[in-house]
């Protein structure tokens, strides 16, 4: 049966829902530290003011920024990055840009911090076109810095008029130096087969920025062959874009760097008016939009490239939603959330987002807005040609991935694709979650136990379904296993899982889930109630967990433990014993045939 | 253009010494077209398989050794030869010569009491030779065969008979229905890691339930199974091949048209007509002119480079080019003699007597075989490109690995190269933890190789088609360059994609031929047996009239053993089987490496 058709039902239903969505309805409608934030670009440009203030005392004398007064030289080495240098678009827009929530146009001090910012760039760019960044005599860590040189270019021109003879030659002469590296790096790949990682060896959102930061260098310093050369890359960067609206970086959806990627399409739209760019960014839109919950928060189910850490995320790309009316609804839906309940965008977005929102504000496509699937009580989105689904039905919102791909066994930054699903409720956020990980059979939505040891390795995926129902079908070696969701009302969800021999062996399959427990928070397991701390949590038979306003009930035959440590892609340790990232997970035999039964409510 | 496309053909022709021999020149055979030339065939072979038959009714493909008294190389699925003659008694033909022959009868009324002594009261089948019992597997191909034999043959059994074949024919098909049949046909999906078996097995079962439904009368079993025969042919490609796991397979690929083909004749269901058109123009293309199956896109088995005809030819025959295919490969698979049983074998034959069967006759065309040029791609990144004399593929396939089932090989992106005077200098397809036959391959620092690739595609044309491969470091790219009829060029490159102490290597697997001549750089000559060479440096190769020019780094080891998903051993000491494989290290900064052949 289709959800709500009825326009009137419509209508109540998104009235009813509001109510408890209090994350939503504080976002959207109500953002009571925003004046301007029920409209773009008003909302961004006081957003990036009010961050100046913070930015601007945190400035270090040789120009750096910085997210804090370091107590020490040590902490300001340790804490500085070059991302945090893309923030020097900020001063440089509000400096230039006439907008009622701008107060900081025309102001001597935006411009003196940019100036002071890019000196400082100019200075750490060697003559080699490396940059070679100095802290307190200190060399630090130069990795991507190409998104800081692109920031500084599009300061650069911004600013050329205030900039003076010298200062202009200085800054045009280690752009160009700093360009020369990134338009080699450019060409050497432009013609590889595909541009994905795999053939390209970095990430494709690496490759698109730098194809924009050349092309942008080279409209900037009248260098025709590098616009002419980047402008071919672009062309053929906006035509990767799958047929379900992303741009694979190896094989399917990434959610998180998606965000990069449509930053290079929407760029390339807004030069040059490629119709296959805004083709790109439309079906682009259309992805993100429908794979994000209604309190802001990325579905990371099919994401290849990250884990989702439940953190807001508003930075690169949002001027790409804006070339369309749901998109700019979506932007704001965003960077509200991003933005959390307080005034302190230095704070909660951080000084390498707010770079990128100085993009978002500049190339901001004016218009009215419209409504976005987080407002409507149900919808279901596939993917074009791979199977996933996400589907929200009144106040659940769930997710199934299905797709398999090859592993990348020698790289650390691309995950093992696991069949992750998600579910949410506009009252507690997720409940189950957290996506694809990296040699961590433990939480495979389906795993065999083999000689007793857990093995997963999904053959085959696929999902069955429509609108009254979805059923993720995957095979394992000796298994064929199925997993739906059923909304049995707005309070409760079955989950039901079932798998059947495909032949004759000694081996038990299992169902895993990841739950979204928060640390600090409190876990009932029959009763019993835990702080989740690192201590070890282990249950084990019929179990009903209670967590944050939901339970669940599993089956006899079931387990349950935390804190399940999960993969993480960066730094020196593959898995660490971070508690904000851990998991609860919980394991379900499937006898043969059968189906079992997890129940989930919310009080 | 019309007259210079007829000339390059003709041209082609008298080059294609081994396809002239086929479709015009078949000495041994006077039938010029089908179904008479199955007829004759199968005549012929029933001459042999009379004189062969033991005392208990079993068809035996030659009169049991001295040393093995008890057959232990019999199987069940031989007994498939049963609609043999049950066809040829029944059947008003030219070219059969056991219309109505009491011999003809007998003989199948023998081996269907074999059968019927052979089905256990549960249903199952338990051969047995002088008593003993042997291996069942794969029976049920037996029982649809007897079913046909049957259907044909009731009008001529006494009651008592038709009535113990068919007891024993409906024990066996509730048995087939029960565990193998209706328990899976509602699985997610077609193929092997759904199902636990291969789809051929299931498409093949279930044809069995559904014909035995029909010929005893169990309407409930015809109305269970045609829904999933619907379902069975919906699940063709838009390349036109059934999948097993992921992607193509070649050699099982004629068992599951068949199944489209019986549906098609018994219902008319517009998908099975859909099916046997796609699958009939995958074939077509898929083959090289002396009636070999090209295996690189295939999943389950290596090329041993034998030609091949049974299962499925009957849904070619829709088709003007089909028969012409049909009967191309009939003629290659009987080889140059005239002994169908020793070239073929009973249980092919015992198929051919169900193309025979379900034949449809009409006129043929030309077939890709018989152009000068074509290039065929799938709905996946693979092609197959004649041009003049030559014939080479590609399959950029890249697909999730089996580790824990024999039956499924490494995709590993191979290639291949067949000359109308050599047949294939290059080939042999996919394998199982061969690095060495992997088209491109990585030896790490640490001395592991990588050989399963990331991703890979086909950029290409009509003009020059390039095969892109990744690695994990590595960029590669492999082209053929056809410069005229007797001249070829494999060109490999690869580029660093991140720095890695690595070294990529491309690898061709060169077919070989076990008691030939290897002619190795300047006057070193090598007749190439069980004993190993090692050869670098060797600059040219020369072998049954090909030569290679090689780049100096060039290694070549025979005999390279290849997998074998069958049998106790997986990679068997089999000459047959065996390759050279020529390994060229490529530098990583994307110079161009060229191997050159020519043919005489």
């Amino acid at each position: 049966m289709r959800f709500f058709t009825n326009r009137t039902l419509v209508l109540l239903t998104i009235l009813i829902a509001g109510l408890p969505a209090l994350n939503r309805a504080a976002t959207l409608d109500n953002h009571p530290h925003w004046k301007y934030g029920g409209s773009l670009p008003g909302l961004y440009y006081e957003v990036l003011a009010v961050s100046f203030d913070k930015a601007e005392r945190f400035q270090a004398p040789d120009g750096r920024y910085r997210s804090r007064i370091p107590a020490d030289t040590e902490q300001d080495v340790r804490s500085f990055s070059m991302y945090i240098m893309q923030y020097i678009y900020v001063p440089a827009l509000l400096y230039v840009t006439e907008h009622e929530a701008n107060p900081l146009a025309g102001n001597r001090r935006a411009l003196d911090s940019a100036l002071s910012s890019g000196d400082w760039m100019a200075s750490i760019v060697n003559e080699e076109g490396l940059f070679v960044p100095v802290v307190d005599g200190v060399k630090t860590n130069p990795l991507d810095s190409h998104r800081a040189l692109y920031c500084w270019a599009e300061v650069y021109g911004l600013l050329k008029n205030e900039l003076g003879a010298e200062r202009e030659r200085s800054w045009r002469e280690a752009l160009h130096r700093g360009g020369q590296r990134l338009c080699d790096d450019m060409r050497s790949r432009m013609t590889r087969p595909r541009i994905t990682a795999p053939f390209l060896g970095t990430s494709p959102n690496h490759f698109g920025l730098w194809c924009t930061t050349v092309n942008r260098i080279g409209m900037l310093l009248g260098l025709d062959d590098w616009v002419e050369d980047s402008r071919a890359a672009l062309a053929r960067f906006v035509r990767e874009v799958a047929p379900g609206g992303y741009w694979a970086e190896h094989d399917g959806p990434t959610v998180s760097y998606d965000y990069l990627n449509t930053a290079v399409g929407a760029y390339y739209w807004h030069y040059y008016k490629d119709p296959e760019a805004l083709d790109a960014i439309r079906a682009n839109t259309d992805f993100h939009a429908h794979w994000t919950t209604p309190d802001g928060i990325d579905i990371s189910t099919v994401d290849q490239r990250n884990r989702n850490h439940y953190r807001p995320r508003a930075g690169f790309g949002l001027f790409s939603f804006s070339n369309f009316p749901a998109g700019r609804r979506l932007v704001r839906l965003k960077l509200l959330a991003a933005l959390e309940d307080k005034r302190d965008p230095f704070e909660s977005m951080g000084l390498s987002a707010l770079g990128r929102l100085a993009q978002d504000a500049h190339y901001h496509s004016d218009g009215p807005e419209a409504e976005i699937p987080q407002q409507i009580p149900s919808y279901r989105h596939t993917l074009a040609a791979r199977p996933a689904v996400v589907r929200k039905n009144g106040n659940w919102v769930y997710s199934i991935c299905a797709l398999v791909s090859p592993d990348s066994p020698l790289n650390q930054f691309f995950l093992d694709r696991i069949m992750p699903v998600s579910l949410w409720h506009t009252r507690t956020g997720a409940i189950i979650g957290g996506g694809n990980s990296k040699g961590q059979p433990g939480i495979v939505t389906f795993a065999a136990v083999r000689n007793g040891d857990l093995d997963a390795h999904p053959l085959d995926g696929l999902l069955r379904g429509s609108w009254d129902g979805d059923t993720l079908c995957v095979a394992e070696e000796g298994f064929s296993c199925r997993l739906t969701f059923v909304t049995v009302d707005d309070n409760t969800t079955l989950i039901r899982a079932k798998a059947e021999n495909t032949y004759n062996h000694r081996n038990t399959a299992l169902l895993q889930l990841q739950f979204r427990l928060h640390d600090g928070g409190t876990v009932t397991v029959n009763g019993q109630s835990s702080t989740l701390s690192a201590e070890r949590i282990e249950r084990e038979g019929a179990l009903r967990i209670a967590h944050n306003g939901w339970s669940a009930s599993l089956p006899e035959g079931s387990r349950f433990e935390w804190p399940f440590y999960t993969y993480y892609p960066y730094g020196s340790v593959r898995v660490p014993e971070n508690l904000h990232n851990a998991v609860g997970r919980a394991a379900v035999t499937l006898p043969d045939g059968e189906w079992v039964e997890v129940r989930i409510r919310v009080d | 253009m019309k007259i210079f496309t007829v000339a390059l053909a003709a041209l082609a022709f008298s080059a294609c010494h081994l396809q002239a021999a086929t479709l015009d020149h078949h000495p041994h055979w006077s039938s010029e077209k089908l179904p008479d030339l199955y007829y004759e065939v199968l005549s012929r072979s029933l001459d042999q398989a009379l004189e062969l038959q033991a005392p208990d009714g079993r068809y035996r493909t030659a009169m049991p050794a001295v040393s093995d008294p008890d057959e232990s190389g019999w199987r069940v699925t031989w007994m498939q030869f049963i609609y043999a003659p049950a066809l040829l008694y029944h059947t008003d033909n030219p070219a059969n010569r056991y219309r109505g022959s009491r011999q003809a009868l007998e003989s199948a009324i023998r081996a269907g009491d074999y059968l019927a002594g052979i089905v256990e009261a549960d249903g199952s089948v338990l051969p047995r030779v002088n008593g003993k019992p042997t291996n069942p597997l794969d029976a049920h191909r037996t029982m649809y065969c007897w079913t046909e034999a049957y259907a044909l043959l009731k009008p001529h059994l006494d009651s008592g008979r038709a009535a113990r074949w068919a007891g024993a024919l409906r024990r066996a098909g509730e048995l087939i229905a029960a565990e193998e049949v209706f328990p899976r046909i509602n699985r997610p999906k077609y193929t092997s890691p759904f199902l636990g078996f291969s789809p051929n097995h299931l498409g093949l079962r279930a044809t069995t339930v559904w014909r035995m439904g029909m010929v005893l009368d169990i309407p409930e079993w015809v109305e269970k199974v045609q829904p999933a025969l619907k379902r069975f042919v919906n699940h063709i490609r838009p390349g036109g091949y059934w999948e097993e796991h992921n992607g193509p397979t070649m050699s099982y690929d004629y068992l599951n048209v068949s199944v489209a083909g019986l549906l098609w004749h018994y219902s008319s269901e517009p998908d099975a007509m859909r099916a046997m058109r796609l699958n009939t123009d995958f074939h077509t293309h898929w083959t090289t002119p002396d009636g070999i199956d090209i295996h690189t896109v295939d999943q389950r088995n290596r090329s041993h480079f034998s030609p091949r005809a049974s299962y499925g030819l009957f849904a070619f025959s829709h088709f003007p080019h089909g028969r012409r295919y049909a009967r191309f490969r009939l003629l290659t698979a009987l080889g140059d003699g005239d002994e169908p049983l020793q070239a073929m074998g009973l249980e092919s034959l015992a198929r051919i007597a169900q193309d025979a069967y379900y034949h449809v006759d009409g006129v043929e065309t030309t077939i890709p075989q018989q152009e000068h040029s074509y290039r065929h791609t799938l709905d996946r990144p693979a092609v197959a490109c004649k041009k003049g004399s030559w014939v080479y593929s590609m399959s950029a396939l890249v697909g999730p690995e089996r580790p824990l089932s024999q039956f499924y090989l490494d995709r590993i992106v191979p290639v291949s190269l067949w000359h109308a005077k050599t047949a294939h200098i290059i080939g042999g397809g996919n394998s199982k933890r061969q690095p060495e036959l992997a088209t491109f391959a990585v030896h790490r620092a640490d001395g592991e190789w990588s050989y399963l690739p990331l991703d890979a595609l086909i950029a290409g044309s009509r003009e020059a088609d390039t095969m892109c491969v990744a690695h994990e470091g590595f960029s590669l790219r492999f082209t053929f360059d056809i410069e005229d009829d007797t001249r070829a060029v494999v060109r490999a490159q690869a580029e660093f994609t991140y720095d890695r102490p690595d070294t990529a290597y491309l690898h061709l697997p060169l077919v070989l031929h076990a008691g030939g001549t290897l002619e190795a750089g300047a006057g070193r000559s090598f007749t190439l047996s069980a004993r190993r060479l090692d050869l670098s440096g060797v600059g040219e190769l020369s072998h049954n009239g090909w030569h290679a020019s090689l780049p100096p780094a060039a290694r070549l080891r025979w005999p390279y053993y290849t997998y074998s998903p069958y049998g106790d051993v997986r990679v068997p000491e089999n000459i047959h089987n065996a390759l050279g494989v020529l390994a060229v290290p490529l530098k990583n900064d994307g110079e161009w490496v060229e191997i050159s052949f020519s043919v005489d």
